[in-house]
Order: C-alpha cells, then sequence, then structure tokens
C-alpha cells in the first residue's frame, strides 16, 4: 500500500515567485473617491512524485508551472465601499472574494472557493491469505477453505475531487426604526471527481475487489433570517434549509455464489449464512437528506450590564433515499452579567431533544433448514440519535487587576439515551454525566509579556462505550440451547457473546495548559507553551484505560514588513495509550 | 457614560431576583471586585470638535473605515461625537497632548476598551463578546480589529489564519501534521468552524449533535438504517479536527483506533500457508504464515468501509446486515 510504504521522496516545490514579486499598485482618488487595485503574477509548482497521498492532500501533481494571479480591488466613496480579491491558478484552484457596502443599510457578500482534495487510493497489498490446517508427509502446509483475496480493478487510478464552496449574504438594514435587520444566505458547496470504492464478498472465499467510483455531489444551503431590537429587547428568528443531493450512481460490485471455497460443493451450506449471493448490487450508496432548521432567540438587555437570552430550535432532518425522519428540538435560557467592574459571570442550561424513525428488518433465518439453525433474525433498529440532553455552563470571571485575570469554568452534559447501554450489568444504565470545572489564570508579566495558564477536571459518569464489545468468553459451555434445543458444540457467531467493554473516553481526566509570550513590540514575537493530560478510565471491567498526552512547543514569529512574515517553532506531541487487545478464536 | 453600579444594581432590582441586585450593590464595595479599570477620568474633560483631533491625527483625516464616519450614524445616539465615541471628550488631550489625558482602547483595559466598541456592537451577533473565552483571556477587540485600519476583511489586523495562531500555536502545530483541513493552504478559515466572539450557547449551536461537522460534511448527515454509534455520539472521539499524523484526521491509525472498543477480527489469529494460492474464483493471492494478521488487523475499513453509516445491509445474516460493509 502506498501510505504503508513510507515517504521515500517528499519533493514539494512551491515556488512562490507570488510573495518574492513587487506587486505593482495603482491608484486613483479624488476628494469623495478612491479606487486602489494591486495586481500579484506569479508561478506556482508542486512536484510530488513518490509522496504519499496525505502529505500532498490539497495539492495537484504537476509537470509545469501554472500562472498564480492575483487581483485586489478596493473602492470607496461617501457611501459606498467594495472590496475584490481574487487569486486564480487554474480552472480547479480558483479564490474570489467579493464584498459591498452599499450606504449604511446594505451589506453584500460573496465568496468562491474552489480546490482539489486529494482521496486516498488503497493497493489492497495487505490482503491474501489462506489457513494452514496441517502439514503434508513431505513437511508442506496443507491449504484449507479459508481465503482471503483482493483484487483493485484500476490501479493506476489517482482518486480525489475538486471542492468548489460558493456563499453569498445579503444583510440589508431597514432605515425605518431602529435595529430591524434582514438577513438572506445561500451556500452552494459540491464535490465533482472519482473515489475508489471498496466492496467484500465472502461468498465463496473472502474477496475484496477496489473500483473507481464517480464523485458527484452537491450541497445547497439557504437561510433567511429577520431580527429587530425592541427598546431593551432583540427578537430575532432564522429558517434555513440544507439539502444534499448525491447526483453520482452508486458503484456496484459482483458478490459470487456462495459455495465451499475449496471443493465448490455444499452451496446451501453457505448460502444460508447469507442475505444475498449470486447478484451485482449498489454498494457504498450515499443518501440524499434534507434538514430544515427554524430558530427562535429572544434577548434581553436588563439595565446595560446583564443580559438575558433565550431560545428555541426545531430542526427535522431526513434521510430521503430511504424515508428515515428525525426530529431535533432544544431550548435555550443563558444569562451573562457583570456583576462589578472586574467580575463577569455567565451561565446557560440547554435542554435537547432528539427522536429518529425506527426501522423494521426483515431478514431470512439463520441458517434455514441446517443443522442447528432456523433462527429468527428480524429486528428493530432503534437509533442511538434517540436521546435527552443537558447541557449546563457557568463561568465566573474576575479581573483581579488590570493584566490579571481570573476564571472559573463549570461545565455539565448529562445525555440519556433511548436505547444504547453503557453498563453491561444494568440494563438502566444509559445516562451519562460529564461535569468539568476549569480554572484559568492570566497574567501580563511585564509590558509585553503575558503567561497563561490552565487547570482542569473532568469526571464522567458511564462515558460512551462499546458494552460487550470485546473479549468473548471462552469455552464451549457458555453457549446456551437455542429454542429448547439441547446443548451443543455447535460454534454460532451470533451466540459468541463478548463479555468486555471497551472504551477511547475517560471517566477522569486532568488536563493543563501553560503559554508564555513575550513580544519584541508590533512585529516579532516568542512564544513557549505546553500541553499535558492525563485520562483514565478504570471503570471498565476488564482494563483500565489510560491515556497521556505531553506537548510542549516553542515559536516564534518575526514580521519586518507587511509584505515579509517569517514564523517558526518546533512542537514535540507524546501520546500514550493504553487498552486491552482481544483477539478471538476462529471456530468452525 | 456606563452606569454605575449603584444605577445597575437599582435597575437590576427592579428587573431581577432580589439575590443579584444584592450581589451588585456589596461586590463593588469588596476592594478585590471594584479596582478601577479605566485610568483616564472623562469627568474632567469636554468634548471638543472633531476638527481639534484631526489637527494633529491627520493621518485619520483620510481613513477609509467607516468608524471615521460615526457621527453620520444618526440613528446610534451614544456615538454622535466622532473620534470621542471611542475615546472620551478630548479637551485635556488637547491641551496637554499628553497621552495619558485621553482614554486609549489599544492600550487600555480591555474592559475598557471593548466597552468602547459595545456601545454600538451590543446588539450585534458580537453583542456577548464580553463573557467570550476571548474576553475572559483579556484579548479585547482591538487585539484582531483595527479599528482605524481600512474597511477591508472586517477590519481584521490580519488574515486568518496568520492573526488566530499568533496566539494559538499549538493549533499552527497541528495544521502542518500529516492530514489537516485545509486551513493553511487558504481553502478554508478559523472562523468557518470558530466563533471568536462566541460565548454562551445560541439558538444554532444546539441543534443535533455533530451540526458543526455536517454542514460541510452532509453526505455523513444520514440519519442512515445502519449506524455506528460513535459516529452519532461526537466525531472528535474518531478524527482530531486540527490535525494529525493519521489519514483521514484520525485520532489514532487503524486498527488501534477500532481495538479501542472492538476486539480483533476472529479470523486474525489464524496461520496462514507459504506460498501462492489460487481461489475457485481464479484470484491469485501470496500467503505468508502471519498473512491473516496483516490482512485482518491492518485497516478495518478495507472491509468495513461505511463506517459513518449506511442504508445498504452487509452481506452476512450472523451480522443482521448491520457490519457497515457495503
Amino acid at each position: 500500500m502506498r501510505n504503508h510504504r513510507g515517504v521515500r521522496v517528499l519533493a514539494v516545490v512551491a515556488v512562490a515567485l507570488l510573495g518574492m514579486s513587487h506587486p505593482e499598485t495603482a491608484s486613483a482618488e479624488d476628494e469623495s473617491a478612491s479606487l486602489e487595485g494591486t495586481v500579484s503574477v506569479g508561478g506556482y509548482g508542486a512536484s510530488l512524485d513518490g509522496v504519499t497521498g496525505r502529505v500532498r492532500e490539497y495539492d495537484v501533481d504537476r509537470e509545469d508551472l501554472d500562472p498564480d494571479l492575483k487581483l485586489e480591488l478596493f473602492g470607496w466613496n461617501e457611501t459606498n465601499r467594495f472590496d475584490l480579491r481574487t487569486e486564480f491558478r487554474n480552472e480547479t484552484e480558483l479564490d474570489l472574494d467579493a464584498s459591498l457596502d452599499a450606504g449604511k443599510n446594505v451589506d453584500v457578500k460573496f465568496s468562491h472557493r474552489s480546490f482539489y482534495h486529494s482521496l486516498d487510493h488503497d493497493l489492497l497489498g495487505n490482503l491474501g491469505w489462506r489457513e494452514r490446517v496441517g502439514v503434508d508427509s513431505l513437511g508442506g502446509d496443507v491449504g484449507g477453505g479459508k481465503m482471503l483475496t483482493s483484487e483493485d480493478t484500476d490501479p493506476l487510478a489517482v482518486y480525489g475531487v475538486r471542492v468548489t464552496d460558493t456563499k453569498e449574504r445579503l444583510e440589508v438594514h431597514v432605515p425605518v426604526g431602529t435595529g430591524t435587520t434582514f438577513l438572506a444566505e445561500y451556500r452552494n458547496l459540491s464535490r465533482e471527481g472519482t473515489r475508489q470504492v471498496l466492496g467484500v464478498d465472502h461468498c465463496a472465499n473472502c474477496h475484496v475487489r477496489g473500483q473507481t467510483a464517480v464523485v458527484d455531489e452537491r450541497m445547497q444551503q439557504a437561510t433567511l433570517g429577520l431580527s429587530t431590537v425592541l427598546s431593551e429587547v432583540k427578537v430575532g428568528y432564522r429558517f434555513s434549509v440544507r439539502d444534499f443531493d448525491n447526483r453520482a450512481e452508486a458503484a456496484r460490485n459482483r458478490f459470487m455464489q456462495a459455495r465451499h471455497p475449496v471443493s465448490g460443493a455444499s452451496g446451501a451450506e453457505f448460502a444460508s449464512r447469507l442475505l444475498y449471493e449470486n447478484e451485482t448490487l449498489e454498494v457504498s450508496k450515499t443518501p440524499n437528506n434534507l434538514t430544515r432548521s427554524h430558530a427562535v432567540e429572544v434577548a434581553v438587555d436588563l439595565s446595560g450590564s446583564q443580559t438575558v437570552r433565550g431560545s428555541y430550535l426545531r430542526t427535522d432532518a431526513e434521510n430521503q433515499s430511504a424515508g428515515i425522519k428525525m426530529e431535533t428540538n432544544a431550548a435555550t435560557l443563558a444569562w451573562q452579567a457583570r456583576l462589578a467592574r472586574a467580575v463577569r459571570a455567565s451561565a446557560s442550561l440547554t435542554r435537547r431533544e432528539l427522536q429518529n424513525d425506527s426501522w423494521e428488518l426483515d431478514l431470512p433465518n439463520w441458517r434455514e433448514g441446517r443443522p442447528g439453525g432456523g433462527q429468527d433474525f428480524d429486528w428493530t433498529r432503534l437509533s442511538a440519535y434517540d436521546r435527552e440532553e443537558y447541557l449546563g455552563s457557568a463561568r465566573l470571571v474576575w479581573a483581579a487587576r488590570p493584566g490579571r485575570n481570573l476564571r472559573l469554568d463549570y461545565a455539565l452534559h448529562s445525555t440519556d439515551r433511548d436505547h444504547v447501554l453503557l453498563d453491561p450489568e444494568d440494563d438502566s444504565a444509559t445516562r451519562t454525566v460529564q461535569n468539568t470545572i476549569r480554572a484559568t489564570w492570566s497574567e501580563r508579566i511585564a509590558k509585553a509579556t503575558r503567561a497563561r495558564l490552565s487547570a482542569e477536571y473532568e469526571h464522567t459518569s458511564l462515558p460512551f462505550v462499546s458494552v460487550r464489545g470485546i473479549c468473548e468468553e471462552s469455552g464451549s459451555d457458555v453457549f446456551v440451547p437455542i429454542d429448547g434445543g439441547q446443548p451443543s458444540d455447535w460454534l454460532y457467531y451470533f451466540q459468541r457473546e463478548k463479555i468486555g467493554t471497551g472504551a477511547s473516553l475517560p471517566t477522569k481526566a486532568v488536563r493543563l495548559k501553560g503559554n508564555l509570550t513575550h513580544g519584541f513590540g508590533a512585529r516579532a514575537s516568542v512564544s513557549a507553551y505546553a500541553n499535558a493530560a492525563f485520562e483514565k478510565n478504570d471503570d471498565l471491567n476488564l482494563y483500565d484505560f489510560e491515556r497521556s498526552v505531553v506537548a510542549p512547543g516553542f515559536s516564534a514569529l518575526l514580521m519586518p514588513s507587511d509584505e515579509f512574515v517569517f514564523a517558526t517553532g518546533v512542537a514535540h506531541s507524546r501520546i500514550k495509550s493504553n487498552a486491552k487487545l482481544c483477539v478471538t478464536v476462529m471456530d468452525g | 457614560m456606563p452606569a454605575t453600579p449603584r444605577k445597575r444594581a437599582r435597575a437590576c432590582a427592579r428587573a431581577g431576583p432580589r439575590i443579584c441586585a444584592a450581589l451588585l450593590t456589596l461586590l463593588p464595595g469588596i476592594p478585590a471586585f471594584a479596582y478601577e479599570v479605566d485610568s483616564f477620568d472623562a469627568r474632567a474633560a469636554a468634548y471638543v470638535d472633531d476638527a481639534a483631533c484631526l489637527e494633529c491625527h491627520e493621518e485619520y483625516a483620510a481613513s477609509t473605515t467607516v468608524h471615521r464616519d460615526l457621527e453620520e450614524f444618526e440613528t446610534a445616539a451614544v456615538v454622535t461625537r466622532g473620534c470621542q465615541s471611542c475615546h472620551g471628550p478630548g479637551s485635556l488631550h488637547v491641551e496637554s497632548n499628553d497621552p495619558d489625558d485621553i482614554r486609549n482602547p489599544a492600550t487600555a483595559d480591555p474592559v475598557v476598551a471593548n466597552r468602547a466598541c459595545l456601545q454600538c456592537h451590543r446588539a450585534d451577533d458580537v453583542g456577548a463578546f464580553e463573557m467570550s473565552l476571548h474576553a475572559a483571556a483579556d484579548v479585547s477587540c482591538v487585539s484582531c480589529h483595527d479599528i482605524h485600519g481600512p474597511q477591508r476583511g472586517a477590519l481584521l489586523r490580519s488574515s486568518q489564519p496568520d492573526l488566530c495562531v499568533s496566539c494559538h500555536q499549538d493549533q499552527r502545530a497541528s495544521m502542518y501534521l500529516p492530514s489537516h483541513h485545509p486551513v493553511r493552504e487558504g481553502r478554508m478559515t478559523c472562523t468557518d468552524c470558530h466563533d471568536p466572539h462566541g460565548s454562551t450557547p445560541s439558538a444554532a449551536s444546539a441543534g443535533r449533535p455533530n451540526d458543526l461537522c455536517l454542514s460541510c460534511h452532509a453526505r455523513h448527515a444520514g440519519p442512515f438504517i445502519f449506524e455506528h454509534s460513535p459516529v452519532i455520539e461526537d466525531c472528535t472521539i474518531c478524527h482530531a479536527p486540527h490535525g494529525s499524523v493519521a489519514n483521514a484526521l484520525l485520532v489514532q491509525n487503524e486498527p488501534f483506533l477500532c481495538l479501542q472498543c472492538h476486539q480483533a477480527h476472529f479470523h486474525a489469529t489464524i496461520p496462514g500457508i507459504d506460498g501462492e494460492f489460487t481461489s475457485l474464483d481464479g484470484y491469485s493471492a501470496v500467503s505468508t504464515h502471519d498473512a491473516s494478521k496483516r490482512g485482518f488487523l491492518t485497516k478495518c475499513t478495507q472491509c468495513h468501509t461505511e463506517i459513518h453509516g449506511s442504508d445498504l445491509p452487509s452481506q452476512s445474516i450472523s451480522g443482521q446486515g448491520a457490519a457497515l460493509t457495503r
């Protein structure tokens, strides 16, 4: 695989003539109007031969230099201003930002960005294996029926998409009365190109096939909003609709006929374990989805020193391909106040409820007609989205003196999931409660030197875990009779109960951050920082999860002029984590 | 002029609970809570004509910023005094030319500097800035915005991400990790995800979990028939948005990330033959004694491709269609 080959050669040649050139600036000015413009001409190139996918993630491999053209225009008169910036490299890489302030009442913004995003190409080189069931009389391996093969049907393909993101925003401040604003936004985000689709088929042997698929996705989002200020009360409403449209045909994969991988016989033995065989079916199909949301917000300014805000949000999301609908209702109440000249405080509480459609799955019986088979595998998918959440926060800021600042933060996040179990021993354990306290001290040690320290402790009761996700109980005696049958040594996949609980989230965490910055005037600074985190989850039933992160760093910044910026830094990051690795023994 | 603490207390008592009024009255009485943040005593000075300011500060006369035209914003009653709307009455400074005789938000305590801006911007989306993490860290409006600068790009002192990472050095380091969002390439900005003026939760931030990520990655929005519950829970369980050494912004490489919650595949312990083989379907491959480990303990998503969720059932009945392989 290319990504595991290592970075043998990293040769990126970026000819930044743009930054080295002297832009030609022209301006025209009279007493009441001005027009300034800058044109920059340069070139850009990147040679990426042998560079791994992730390093070259946003670069296009070029044989020659592309032009790099930049145009900036800025004009204004007494009542209007416009600002235009654009950069062009090729038909894929184009940036354009424009804004217009027409008088005091109309603001228009437009931006367009397009760039290339390289996608991974897995050559599947690690997928080759045949089981060894013994040794023949000559000492050679005797192969069994279990095999793993793969094929990449398009090994020379280079995968990537052109991402195009266009945003428009219109804001109109109604001139009659005060503080009434109308807002309209539109966004069009598209991805076009090709990607690799992998499909796994285990009818006769386990076979992974890689193929090329078209990417043609478009997301459109429109927002309409209205807000007004009535004395000390600000009221706002927003309606937003987001439409994701996958316009590409789904890739298809051939699922072979089920049969014994060596003899080719006994099809029913294998077919009875599968939902489908001997068919060509769609794979990796991204469904269309539509999201509508309504938001109402009211803010009341009490006495100029404290504000109370309330908001309500209703969101309806729909998977339009499957017809699944989900509803979100959220209400927030927040308060903030300046209690004294040097003391500020805030608190908020949000309640959020999500309800997603359940889904009935009508599946064939397990190994119908086979010894020990015939069990009904129909089930109802109850969504992990279904939940009730409370998010609370409180903050107290004490500016002890100019330049010295102490902050205390508290955060609560309570999540009660309807269908996700968090404790294998307790069927009612569905609620996670996370409490976080943080103290931050900020100090201007000298006129140009600032220091900042923060310490955080987080305790989580029943964090999100994979219950019975790991470690099968050993021994055939754990397998119980099915449907009143006799105890059996038949080992069925669905009987292999896992007894361990695995997690990558801690129950206790201590996180420390420190930062020291010294400025040499406005154009140079040095900064040293260190982050550390020590996290532990000792509520798991088989092992203690631990993770530690230590990341010190140093950086320096020098700006001789606005055109030249030198920045350098060294960052060291050490992350250590442990978890239990359970490897099961294949049966059957 | 801002209301005095006593006035605020009276207003609070009328509008809010009594305990609030008591706090507002008592806290300023405690010396530690009542330091004078504003060294400039505005009561000793008087307002002068703006022309007096521009006699010395002529460089601002031709300024293109909207703030130069404050006096024209007749609807905002508090800022009808031009330069002095933010700098306070200038008579003492005009007489003495002493920088200490006028309020300068650039060097003033952040509380004072922000208050000048929030006279007008309190009704904007930035109105809650005083309670934001930035304000709590003594970052003032003028730390990022050049109030006298040309009316371009929200008056930012420099463009993103340079402005943000001048303080957030650890995030700058993350951007140089092999997998990262295209921020340093200029294709995204920090404010696409972060609200630097943010404070208390807004209606927009209270949507479904991960809505911020889904605002661009809408293809993962589903909701799917077959779910992967950590995807619903929090994208950052698996992804590090600022940058990662692992592909696709994963916090760890596969399979170690997956093995935090799942056990290893049950085929991974079976020994393999040494040599070539060909399946009945005609596919050839080379096996080694440890080939099953290489095959089943390298990258789980080679088979479980639809890790963010799918509507299509996986092939095996034992997995009840939910193995996310299709």
